[in-house]
């Protein structure tokens, strides 16, 4: 256990170490951060100034580690439009996507197991080709363009949910409800196809042959074997939740990380965006590395690999 | 009546049948269809279109489609606010995004395949970096690092195209190096090295082949995927540039008058749900076909 | 009730008419055809036959769990005196596992891979109510070491990924005594293991049985099998039963043609073949269709005449407790 957590963390610092770079140099050698930060209009002697203020004067390798250096420390700099530290923004940021996050897993979950195992158990017939009907359409929805139709229609038409800011609980049903359906899709697939491999074996059977209850078996034998895979794939869900945030945010005027990455964009604030990235990254290591640890807690062959 | 007696009832998945045979079928079919129409409607927009997509008319704009009471068949799904025929931009928009979805996977199938099966066949080091390289490619947050290239270099069609080719190359990363461990154990690999093959023979002449199908699938989806992100990215600005017509940047114009013109942004959003739709359905369906 | 003074005369289970049939299509395919047998305590009767012969079937019919599209049948299942049968259906629900065990066929499938040995051994005693969790464990280590499983401490707390094959065949064996049954059914419990292997578990049912008077069931294909732990057989082909009788008379004197050809596949060593190899039986076992007129061995036999097409075959008494369902003569018993 011991052995790989520290593998598994060493690896993970790898990993941040190349993102960090990766995230420096494709943003500071892919354009002229000085350029996009500016604009079109300065002269000269602003440029240069902007430069040196930027400290884009130094070899790129050099800036890299005064990057790195500042950052060890815990300096993740201030942002370069409204001078507040940028860690501050991170945080309160991401307790606003997390949250919402949270939320449409949640709705998401609610959903797609319950069809999921109800799929699985009626397979073949009309309800199972229903759901999987139902999987085939909304995998193909454009998450945005659900947004606007659920904002438009319940929002605008019927009034009954507002349509933008984060202040009140009410203000997340509509983008949770969009995220969590766009999430379904999957979830309930592979739980389905989870729930089919489990009822198939030959430990159900046995587990019959004994004389167990149908629910002792569906909840000790069956739902036990069958989350593994979902498990995974929440937690790649989640992550991907977390840094794919932006359009819903946006379209739903959410204050969360994936807005405030937009606009750091939109405004070439550097070290916003580059914070950004390098926290999403994290948060992912963390969350697979949660996930891998679920699965060995339950699953006793993953251990001492 | 000869038959084999092993009748084998027990597993859910044998209860198939040929009913879902068919229906298998069916869906490669349906899927194959729908995309082969979007195919030809790229193809052939100048001869379908009745107007220039770019064309600009302040005279007529926002008129409705032809179902309204004020429509015509001269703009028959109407004009947008800057006075361009709707038909028209969704047509060539068509273009806009197969192309997306062909270069996209153009780029990203070959880095995806070659890291997979270098990864799956050559095992231990070698893999073990490969899965790093994976490994850090899924934690980047692909859709900001996108954003933030695109916006850094000025929004083009083009920088988003490769930015997106150079980035989604991880499930077919994934599903090569997984295809290709489950082949290199098998015996008929064992037999060429006996034989003498190199490694890259091997590589090419039996493990390649066999790994086509899944990479068809894999193909299929990965263009929708590319489609949808497209979509989303012009749907932020920081895609296709005004005034290409981009179903995502369509919605994002007319989001304003949503409520009063729904069509404007229900008709793009069906365009893209469609086109993606056909790819999944494409993709799922030689899935099942391989299955047997 | 002490297993020793169990009554070793009077059958521990009896099935008349158990049945298995299936829809495809149109037809309905009869995968065991109106069964009957008896097991009595102490005494190990062997189903045999090919691959899609209908023994898997009967065993999963006696214990009610035939898969969705197949529905069972039976006139009357007696366990131990009580009839398990309503309405022509099988009822064990309330004694599976507890009077009547399996041990099934795939030793490495058969147990959760999540959950420990110990856990599911506890789980079927605990679930029929015969203890507490302290006697459930004792009784667990207690059939361990019968069963020779080294350190049955530790086992318990494995898990089945950590043991070998024959490990968890032993195992499974164990598990199934548990609740004391009165029956035990093995589905192949050789097949997938090797031969020194087998050797040792068929010595350790027949050990079990001396020991604990049980009655079993016992599924094989193979005669070899048959001739270590049974006292009665029961060929079977094409879901119907084709032979029965004591394991020495059929081992010795096979009455019904196939029987006869099951034999002949053994290569024997106390026997001369004169450089061939032992013959195979051509063909393969037909489809049970329900309405099939005469033999159903008949394609394959060498022994038929042209009247074994006519009408379907009874199961004949030929001698005491035998009986054959062919009417190709009978004289080809000696004695």
């Amino acid at each position: 256990m011991a052995r790989f957590l520290l593998s598994r963390l060493a690896i993970s610092c790898l990993v941040l170490i190349v993102v960090s770079m990766l995230s420096f140099g494709l943003f500071h050698l892919t354009g002229d951060a000085a350029l996009a930060f500016a604009g079109e209009d300065t002269t000269e002697a602003e440029m240069a100034l902007i430069r040196e203020r930027l400290g884009l004067g130094k070899p790129i390798y050099l800036q890299y580690l005064v990057s790195v250096e500042k950052l060890l420390k815990g300096d993740f700099g201030i942002s370069l439009f409204t001078q507040e530290p940028v860690i501050g923004l991170l945080i309160s940021k991401l307790a606003v996507t997390v949250k919402l996050a949270a939320i449409s897993i949640c709705i998401a979950v609610a959903i797609a197991i319950p069809l999921g195992v109800i799929s699985a158990y009626s397979y073949n017939s009309w309800v199972d080709w229903l759901v999987t009907f139902s999987v085939t359409i909304g995998q193909a929805i454009p998450s945005f363009w659900l947004a606007l139709m659920l904002s438009t229609f319940f929002g605008l038409y019927l009034g009954w949910l507002p349509v933008a800011g984060d202040g009140s609980l009410r203000h997340f049903v509509l983008p949770s409800v969009t995220l969590g359906i766009a999430m379904v899709p999957a979830l309930t697939w592979v739980t389905k196809t989870g729930m089919l491999d489990v009822l198939d074996a030959s430990y159900i059977l046995f587990a019959r042959a004994k004389g167990l209850s149908s629910a002792r078996i569906a909840l000790f034998h069956a739902l036990p074997n069958a989350i593994l895979p979902v498990i995974s794939l929440l937690s790649v869900q989640l992550g991907q939740l977390l840094a794919g945030s932006v359009v819903i945010e946006t379209v739903f005027s959410i204050n969360g990380i994936g807005r405030l990455a937009l606009v750091s964009i939109q405004r070439a604030d550097l070290p916003i965006i580059q914070s950004v990235v390098l926290c999403l990254a994290c948060i992912y290591l963390v969350l697979t590395l949660l996930a891998d640890l679920v699965n060995r807690y339950i699953d006793p062959r993953l251990r001492n690999q | 009546m000869r038959g084999v007696g092993n009748l084998s009832v027990d597993n859910h998945r044998d209860q198939e049948g040929k009913l879902s045979m068919w229906s298998k079928r069916k869906k490669f079919l349906f899927g194959l269809s729908i995309v082969v129409c979007f195919l030809l409607i790229a193809i052939l927009a100048p001869w379908i279109t009745l107007h220039d997509p770019y064309h600009q008319d302040l005279s007529s704009r926002l008129l409705l489609p032809f179902w309204t009471e004020h429509g015509s068949w001269e703009y028959p799904l109407g004009t947008d606010e800057l006075g361009r025929d709707y038909f028209s931009r969704l047509v060539y928009g068509a273009r806009v995004s197969i192309a997306v979805g062909f270069i996209v996977v153009a780029i990203s199938a070959p880095i995806g395949l070659l890291l997979g099966i270098i990864g799956g066949y050559f095992g231990g080091r070698t893999d073990g970096v490969i899965m790093f390289i994976i490994t850090t490619r899924l934690a980047l947050p692909v859709v900001l690092v996108t954003l933030a290239i695109v916006s850094i270099t000025g929004g083009s069609f083009v920088v988003a195209v490769l930015v997106l080719g150079f980035l989604f190359w991880d499930r077919f990363a994934i599903v090569t190096r997984s295809a290709t461990q489950q082949l290199r154990n098998k015996q008929f690999v064992t037999a060429a090295r006996a034989y003498g093959s190199s490694h890259a023979q091997i590589l090419f002449t039996e493990i390649m082949p066999n790994v086509v199908n899944q990479i068809l699938t894999i193909v299929s989806i990965e263009m929708a995927h590319a489609i949808l992100v497209e979509a989303a990215l012009s749907f932020l600005g920081l895609g296709v540039q005004p005034p290409t017509p981009s179903w995502g940047l369509m919605v994002a114009e007319s989001r304003a008058l949503s409520f009063f013109l729904p069509h404007l942004v229900t008709l793009p959003g069906l365009a893209i749900f469609f086109l993606v739709l056909g790819f999944n359905l494409l993709g799922d369906g030689l899935q099942s076909l391989n299955r047997r | 009730m002490d297993m020793y003074s169990r009554n070793r005369t009077k059958p521990v289970l009896s099935a008349s008419g158990l049945t298995v049939e299936v829809k495809s299509g149109n037809d309905k395919l009869l995968l065991v055809d109106s069964v009957d047998f008896q097991i009595y305590g102490g005494k190990t009767l062997c189903l045999v036959g090919e691959s899609g012969s209908g023994k898997s079937m009967t065993a999963r019919a006696i214990l009610g769990l035939c898969p969705k599209p197949c529905q069972s049948y039976a006139n009357s299942l007696l366990i131990e005196d009580i009839n398990y049968v309503r309405h022509k259906r099988v009822q064990v629900s309330a004694v599976r596992g507890d009077r009547v065990s399996l041990i099934p066929q795939d030793p490495m499938g058969a147990l959760n891979p999540l959950l420990t040995i110990g856990r599911q051994m506890v789980e079927g005693f605990l679930y029929h109510k015969k203890g507490t969790y302290k006697d459930a464990k004792s009784k667990a280590l207690e059939l361990l070491s019968k069963v020779r499983i080294s350190d049955p401490e530790t086992r318990f707390a494995q898990y089945t990924h950590q043991l070998s094959g024959g490990e968890n065949q032993r195992v499974l064996i164990a598990m199934s005594l548990m609740c004391d049954p009165a029956v035990l059914i093995a589905d192949e419990p050789t097949t997938a293991l090797d031969k020194t292997l087998q050797l040792e578990i068929l010595t350790l049912f027949r050990d079990l049985q001396e020991a604990l008077g049980v009655g079993i069931l016992f599924i094989t294909h193979d005669f070899d099998a048959v001739s270590f732990v049974g006292d009665y057989v029961n060929v079977m082909y094409a879901g119907q039963i084709v032979e029965s009788g004591s394991v020495t008379d059929i081992m010795h004197s096979p009455a019904h043609p196939y029987t006869k050809s099951l034999l002949s596949c053994i290569p024997r060593l106390d026997q001369q073949n004169h450089g061939k190899l032992p013959s195979a039986i051509e063909g393969t076992v037909p489809l049970p269709v329900s309405d099939f007129q005469g033999c159903l061995f008949y394609e394959r036999c060498e022994s038929a005449v042209d009247l074994c097409q006519v009408d379907p075959i009874e199961l004949r008494k030929i001698d005491k407790e035998r009986h054959s369902r062919c009417i190709v003569d009978v004289h080809t018993i000696e004695e």
